[in-house]
C-alpha cells in the first residue's frame, strides 16, 4: 500500500479520529468496569465488545486492513476459528468437568446415570 | 534487490502484497495463537478456581494500567504518522514520530517496571497464586515483545535509517512491518488492561 | 565440479568458506544443513531405542558391549536404571519427532525443492531461511547437553505431563526437564520463522503460468504443513513457559491443590489445572502428527507419478483432501484425552471429528492407490520405498480406528497398540516416504543415482524389520502390554504369554539398525564417487525423466538463482504418457508439444 504525495493528509485525519475513539474506549471500559452489573456474562461481554472494537480500529486503519484483500483476512480469519475452537473447547471441558464432579462425586468416565433418587435433594447448583 | 527475488519491494498484482507483509501478517497471526493460549489459560485457570481475585484486590494499580494503555495507543499513531511522514518523503519528521514512538515504549517499561518492583518489594511473587502467576506470565511476555519492538524501532530509527538513500521504497516498506508489528503489541494491551485489571472477581 | 562453472551468479563469487557453507542463505545450501542434521538426529535416536530395547527384551541384564562404558552414569552394574529407561524413551521421541522427522520433511526436502518446484530464485526470505537453520541448531545443541546433566535428561515422556514433568527435579534451571523446555523453545521459534518463509515463498514466488492448480502435490503438502506449525506451534510455546514458570519460580500453573509428594504437602499455591497442560501441548501435536505425515504423502505422489509414467489419479481431490485435513486436525485433539474424565459429550464431540479426519486421508491414500492401476511401473528403489508406504500407511491409519473411538480406547490407551499404531505411520510411513524422496532427489542434488543394488537391500532388509519391530506391539498391546514399563510387563500377570515377543522385536530393532548401514554406505558413497559425463542418452539433469520444475534446473541447481533463465509453466505438474508426443512425458516449462516423428 503505497499512498500518493497529497493523500496523507486524509490519512491523518482518519488516524486522529482513531485515536481520539480509542481515548474514548478506554475511559469508556473503566467507566464500566466501576458500574456494578449483576450478571458476571453480561459484564464481559461489553467489556470483550468495547476491546474488539477498539482492536478493529488498530487493525483496519492503523495497520490498513482496511485496504488489503482478501488473503490477509483470510489468514486471519483462519486464526480466530482456531481461538475460538481452543478457548470454547477447553471451557466446555472445564464446564463438563464441573458437572460430573457434582453428579458422581469424582471423575468418572462411565456414562453419568442420573441419580434418580436423589433428584429432589440435589439443589442445581451454577457452575 | 536481495539475489532478484521477486516481488520484494514491488506488489505481487493477484494479491495486491509484498513478500515482507505477507510475512509480518503470518507471524502476526501464530501471535495470536501464543496469547490466545495464555488467555485461554487465564480462562481455564478460572472457570476451574473456587474464588478469583480482583486486581484491585491483588494489589494491581489500574491508574498507572490506563496510563500505559493511553501510551501505547498514543505510540500506535505516532508510528503510523512516522511511515506516513516518509510516504511524503520527510525523513525529519519520520525521525520525530519514530523518537516519540520509541520514548512511549520507554515510559510504558518504566511505569510496568515501577509495578512489577512495587509487586516484589512486597513480597508478592508468581508463585503467591495463580492470578498472580498468569499476571506475570501475561504482561512478562507482553513486555517482553515491547522490548523486542523497541530494539527494531531504534534500529530503523537509527543506522537501518541509512537505507532511506538507498533503497527509500524498500525502507518505507520495513516501516510499515516494523509498524504492524508494534500495532499488534498495542492490540494484545488492549485485551490485556481490562482482562487483568478490570474484570470482577469470582467469590463462592 | 561441472560444466556450469562458467556461470556467473549474479556478483557473489568468491564467497568465503564460511559464507559459502556455513553461514549460507542459499536454500539448497540451508536444505542440505538441515538433512544431514537431521538424519544424524534420527541415527542417534535410533540408538537411543535399540539401548532400551535391550532391557525390554533382557530385563535385568547388564547391557553387551558399552555396558562397560555406561558404568556409573545412570546404570548399575551395566544394567540400564528405571530412570534412565526413561531418560531413553522421553529422549528418543523427542528426538526423532522435533530434531529428525520434521526438519527433514519440511527445513531438508521442503527448503530444497519447494522453490525449485515452483521456479523460484530461492526463499522468499534467505536470512531468515538461515537463522531458522541455527535456530534449529541451538535447540539441538540444548537437548543434546541435557544429557550430561547429572540428575538425568527429559525423562516424564516426550509429552511431559503435569505433575510428574513438573515435580522431576525441579528448581534450578540446569535440570533435563527445563532444558528440554529451553530447547523447545528453540525449536518451536525455528519452526515458526520456517514456516512463515515457506508460506510466503508458495504465495508470491510462483513462476509465471504455475497457476494454483498447477502445482505439484509435493508443494501443496508443504503448504498446508507450514500452515499446520504456524498455527498450532504457538500454544505448546506458551505452555511451555508456564511450565518453565512451574519448575523455575515455583508458580502453580500445572499444580492442583492438595498434592502430596513423598508423604509430604507440596509447598506450592495450587490452584493449577492438570489438564490444561494436556488440552494445549495436544493442541499442537495433534496438528504435528499431520506435519509428520504431509511432506511423507507429498514426496509418495510425486516418485509414483514418475514412476508409472502417467499423472495421478484425483489430483483435485488430493488438492481439496489435504486442506480440508489440515482444518479438521485442529479440532481432535482431545482423542490423546479420552481417559482424563473429561466427560461423555466431549469425548463425543472428539471421536466424531476424529472419524470425520480419517475421510480425507482415505481419498489420499485411495487417489495415490488408484494411480497405480494402468501404469508402467519402474520398479526403483524410490518406487519401492514409495510402494511399500501404501500399505504400511493403511496398517497405521487403520490401527487408529480403534483408538479414535472413546470406547474401545478405554481398553487400547497407553498400551502397546498405541505405541505400534503411531510407528506404523511415522516409520514404515514417513520414514520410508523420506528414503523415497532422498534416493529419488539425489541425482538433482549431487548428479549421482544412489546404487540401486544396495538401494534394493536397504529396502527389503528394512521392510521385513520393520514389520519385526511393530507388528508384534499391536499384539502385545490388545493383549493389554502397557507402553512405558520398565520390564516390558515381566512382573505384569497378564503380559506373561506376549513377553516372547519382546524379544522378536529387540532383534528386528538391531537387524534394522544393521540394513541402515547399508544406507550409510550407499549415501557417502554417492556423494563422493565421481560424476559420469553427460550422454545423448543420459540426460544428466532429468534421469527419471520427469516432469516437475526441479528437473528443469542445472545440477545441482545455481548457486542463488537456481535456473539459467526463469521457467514459464504452460501445463499441469504430472503430464506423462500424452498421445502424438515424441517422449513420454512433457516438463511443466515446456511450450509446445513435440510431434511423434
Amino acid at each position: 500500500m503505497s499512498a500518493e504525495h497529497g493523500d496523507t493528509s486524509k490519512l491523518v485525519k482518519k488516524y486522529m479520529m482513531v485515536f481520539a475513539a480509542l481515548i474514548g474506549g478506554t475511559i469508556l471500559t473503566v467507566a464500566v468496569a466501576w458500574v456494578h452489573i449483576e450478571s458476571f456474562a453480561i459484564a464481559v461481554l461489553i467489556g470483550l465488545f468495547i476491546a474488539t472494537v477498539k482492536g478493529a480500529l488498530v487493525a483496519l486503519y492503523f495497520m490498513h486492513l482496511s485496504a488489503e484483500r482478501r488473503l490477509i483476512y483470510n489468514v486471519l480469519i483462519l486464526a480466530s476459528i482456531f481461538i475460538v475452537v481452543m478457548v470454547g473447547l477447553i471451557m466446555w471441558t472445564e464446564g463438563d468437568q464441573q458437572v460430573v464432579k457434582e453428579r458422581n462425586g469424582a471423575f468418572s468416565v462411565l456414562p453419568e446415570k442420573k441419580p434418580a433418587a436423589h433428584g429432589a435433594e440435589h439443589s442445581e447448583k451454577k457452575h | 534487490m536481495s539475489h532478484g527475488i521477486p516481488y520484494n519491494n514491488e506488489p505481487r498484482p493477484d494479491t495486491g502484497l509484498y513478500n515482507a507483509k505477507l510475512g509480518i501478517w503470518l507471524f502476526l497471526a501464530s501471535e495470536v495463537m501464543l496469547f490466545g493460549a495464555l488467555f485461554t489459560s487465564y480462562v481455564a485457570l478460572r472457570v476451574g478456581a473456587n474464588s478469583w481475585p480482583t486486581g484491585e484486590e491483588k494489589g494491581l494499580n489500574m491508574w498507572l494500567a490506563m496510563t500505559n494503555t493511553f501510551v501505547l495507543i498514543a505510540s500506535s499513531v505516532t508510528m503510523v504518522m512516522s511511515w506516513a511522514a516518509l510516504i511524503e518523503k520527510n525523513l525529519s519528521k519520520y525521525r520525530l514520530y519514530m523518537g516519540i514512538t520509541i520514548l512511549c515504549g520507554f515510559i510504558f517499561m518504566i511505569i510496568k517496571a515501577f509495578e512489577y518492583g512495587a509487586k516484589f518489594s512486597h513480597g508478592t511473587f508468581p508463585r503467591e497464586d495463580t492470578f498472580m502467576a498468569i499476571y506475570f506470565t501475561l504482561t512478562g511476555l507482553h513486555g517482553l515483545h515491547v522490548l523486542g519492538g523497541m530494539a527494531v524501532n531504534a534500529y530503523l530509527w537509527g543506522p537501518g535509517a541509512k537505507m532511506w538513500h538507498t533503497d527509500p521504497v524498500r525502507f518505507t516498506n520495513r516501516i510499515e512491518c516494523a509498524g504492524l508489528y508494534w500495532h499488534f503489541v498495542d492490540l494484545v494491551w488492549i485485551f490485556l488492561f481490562p482482562t487483568l485489571y478490570l474484570m470482577p472477581g469470582k467469590h463462592p | 565440479m561441472s560444466t556450469h562453472a562458467a556461470h556467473d551468479d549474479h556478483g557473489h563469487h568468491h564467497e568465503p568458506f564460511w559464507r559459502k557453507y556455513i553461514f549460507s542463505v542459499d536454500h539448497k545450501v540451508i536444505g542440505c544443513q538441515y538433512g544431514i542434521t537431521a538424519l544424524i538426529f534420527l541415527f542417534f535416536g535410533f540408538c537411543l531405542v535399540m539401548l532400551m530395547r535391550w532391557q525390554l527384551a533382557y530385563p535385568g541384564e547388564a547391557i553387551p558391549l558399552i555396558g562397560g562404558w555406561l558404568k556409573g552414569f545412570r546404570t548399575s552394574e551395566g544394567v540400564m536404571s528405571p530412570d534412565f529407561y526413561n531418560e531413553l524413551g522421553a529422549m528418543h521421541g523427542t528426538i526423532m519427532v522435533f530434531l529428525g522427522v520434521v526438519p527433514l520433511a519440511t527445513g531438508a526436502f521442503g527448503n530444497y525443492f519447494v522453490p525449485l518446484q515452483i521456479g523460484a530464485p530461492d526463499m522468499a526470505f534467505p536470512k531468515l531461511n538461515m537463522a531458522s537453520y541455527w535456530v534449529y541448531f541451538c535447540g539441538g545443541v540444548v537437548m543434546l547437553a541435557s544429557f550430561f546433566i547429572p540428575s538425568g535428561a527429559a525423562q516424564s515422556g516426550w509429552t511431559s505431563y503435569s505433575p510428574l514433568a513438573n515435580l522431576t527435579n525441579p528448581g534450578s534451571l540446569w535440570t533435563g526437564q527445563t532444558m528440554w523446555l529451553m530447547g523447545m523453545l528453540f525449536l518451536i521459534a525455528s519452526s515458526l520463522l520456517g514456516s512463515v518463509n515457506f508460506i510466503v515463498t508458495i504465495v508470491q514466488l510462483r513462476a509465471k503460468g504455475l497457476t494454483w492448480m498447477r502445482l505439484p502435490f509435493f508443494v501443496w503438502a508443504q503448504l498446508v504443513t507450514a500452515f499446520l506449525l504456524l498455527l498450532a506451534f504457538p500454544p505448546l510455546q506458551g505452555a511451555g513457559v508456564m511450565q518453565f514458570m512451574d519448575r523455575v519460580f515455583g508458580t502453580s500453573f500445572f499444580l492442583p491443590d492438595g498434592l502430596v509428594v513423598g508423604g509430604k504437602a507440596l509447598e506450592v499455591s495450587g490452584g493449577g489445572n492438570v489438564l490444561l497442560w494436556q488440552h494445549l501441548f495436544w493442541f499442537l501435536a495433534h496438528p504435528e502428527v499431520y506435519v509428520l505425515i504431509l511432506p511423507a504423502l507429498g514426496i509418495v505422489a510425486e516418485v509414483i507419478a514418475n514412476n508409472t509414467r502417467k499423472p495421478l489419479w484425483g489430483y483435485k481431490s488430493l488438492v481439496y483432501s489435504v486442506i480440508f485435513l489440515g482444518f479438521m486436525s485442529f479440532v481432535v485433539w482431545a482423542h490423546h484425552m479420552f481417559l482424563t474424565g473429561m466427560g461423555t459429550t466431549i469425548n463425543t464431540f472428539f471421536q466424531t471429528t476424529t472419524m470425520i479426519i480419517s475421510v480425507p486421508s482415505i481419498i489420499i491414500l485411495t487417489a495415490l492407490i488408484i494411480s497405480l492401476y494402468g501404469g508402467s511401473i519402474r520398479f526403483n528403489t524410490p518406487m519401492l520405498f514409495a510402494l511399500a508406504f501404501l500399505p504400511m500407511f493403511g496398517i497405521g491409519g487403520l490401527t487408529g480406528l480403534p483408538l479414535g473411538l472413546s470406547t474401545s480406547d478405554i481398553y487400547l490407551h497407553d498400551t502397546y497398540y498405541v505405541i505400534g499404531h503411531f510407528h506404523y505411520v511415522v516409520a514404515p510411513g514417513t520414514l520410508f516416504a523420506l528414503f523415497a524422496g532422498i534416493y529419488y532427489w539425489m541425482p538433482k542434488v549431487t548428479g549421482k543415482k544412489m546404487n540401486e543394488g544396495l538401494g534394493k537391500l536397504h529396502f527389503w532388509g528394512s521392510l521385513i524389520a520393520i514389520n519385526g519391530v511393530f507388528m508384534p506391539m499391536l499384539i502385545q498391546g490388545l493383549g493389554g502390554v502397557h507402553r512405558r514399563w520398565y520390564d516390558g510387563g515381566l512382573t505384569y500377570t497378564h503380559a506373561q504369554d506376549f513377553l516372547f515377543w519382546n524379544k522378536v522385536m529387540s532383534h528386528s530393532a538391531w537387524l534394522l539398525g544393521a540394513f541402515q548401514l547399508v544406507f550409510i554406505i550407499n549415501f557417502f558413497w554417492t556423494i563422493f564417487r565421481k560424476r559420469q559425463e553427460a550422454t545423448s542418452t543420459h540426460d544428466a539433469d532429468n534421469p527419471w525423466q520427469s516432469t516437475t520444475l526441479e528437473w528443469a534446473a542445472p545440477t545441482p541447481p545455481l548457486p542463488h538463482v537456481n535456473f539459467v533463465q526463469v521457467p514459464e509453466v504452460f501445463r499441469p505438474p504430472y503430464e506423462y504418457s500424452v498421445p502424438d508426443n515424441d517422449k513420454d512425458f512433457v516438463p511443466q516449462h515446456e511450450p509446445e508439444l513435440a510431434e511423434k516423428k
